[in-house]
């Protein structure tokens, strides 16, 4: 889980990339790119998709830039932006398969469990966008509820309420996959 | 899997171990690349910028206009139009019967 330190983007780090500065629009995407790709993930359920998904996202918002105007608050600016291009990519894909959620599994070879993925994948097919954004976000990256409540506009005690039912949710559908 | 959350009320449910979910290694190595990328890129004209935020006004007033039967109305031209609108706004235009190919 990444360290709460390098995760999040600092405004300062956002106005020296929207400066300009090469190196800071470097550590921009580096910081960004875990919690895009959960974002992605929560509407794709695919890891490629949302690979693919997070390189446009990160290259659309670092060319538009400069139409964040508040970079205190560049993780919701940055997230609208991956919502809005992950149901684009979801739209694509309906269009050109009907594999849905449960699709083939394309962990790359000896990484992770494969049937541990594919088992997380389904069992994330059971819970809303929101509760995926949520428990995605907090037990697989690290936020808190506070800064999820600003990254996706939502509030502290309904991001506590989307993790308690996700989680829930998540190992009832575990259990009844693994007995 | 069970292990305690500080950031979740005590009775809850516990996290379960999504670690399976991260982005792969692979994809994690090319970040240094789409930072390079990124940063070769020249930021947006602002006056194509500009034009983006007219461009649903304008595609809603044209199919506004075309519902309405004006036959000097190009629908053709509203739908590229449009097509450069986010997805609400694409719905909007839809509505009026049109469709509307992907943005680019």
């Amino acid at each position: 889980m990444p360290d709460a330190s390098t995760r999040t983007a600092p405004a300062s780090l956002v106005r020296r990339a929207q400066a300009g500065e090469a190196q800071a629009v470097a550590d921009l995407v580096q910081r960004c790119a875990r919690a895009v790709h959960a974002i992605a993930l929560a509407h794709l359920g695919r890891i490629a998709d949302a690979e693919d998904t997070t390189q446009t996202v990160l290259l659309v918002a670092i060319e538009r830039l400069g139409s964040c105007r508040d970079p205190d608050r560049f993780e919701a600016w940055l997230f609208a932006i991956a919502r809005n291009r992950a149901r684009r990519a979801l739209i694509r894909r309906r269009l050109r398969d009907v594999i849905g959620i449960d699709g083939p599994d394309d962990a790359a070879p000896g990484e992770v469990d494969p049937d541990t993925r594919r088992a997380l994948i389904r069992a994330l097919g059971a819970l809303s966008t929101v509760q995926r954004e949520v428990v995605l976000l907090h037990d697989l990256e690290g936020y808190t509820h506070a800064e999820i409540a600003g990254a996706i506009r939502i509030s502290e005690e309904a991001s506590r309420q989307h993790l308690s039912r996700a989680r829930r949710t998540l190992r009832a559908q575990l259990a009844e996959e693994i007995p | 899997m069970n292990r305690p959350d500080p950031d979740c009320p005590a009775g809850g449910p516990g996290p379960v171990d999504l670690g399976a979910l991260a982005p792969r290694r692979a994809f994690l190595d090319r970040l240094p690349a789409i930072g390079r990328q990124a940063a070769d890129r020249p930021p947006e004209d602002p006056l194509l910028e500009a034009a983006r935020s007219f461009v649903p006004v304008a595609a809603a007033l044209a199919i506004l206009a075309w519902i309405a039967g004006g036959s000097a109305i190009d629908a053709s031209g509203a739908i590229t139009l449009a097509a450069g609108a986010p997805d609400e706004q694409r719905a909007f235009v839809a509505l009026g019967g049109v469709r509307v190919g992907e943005a680019p």
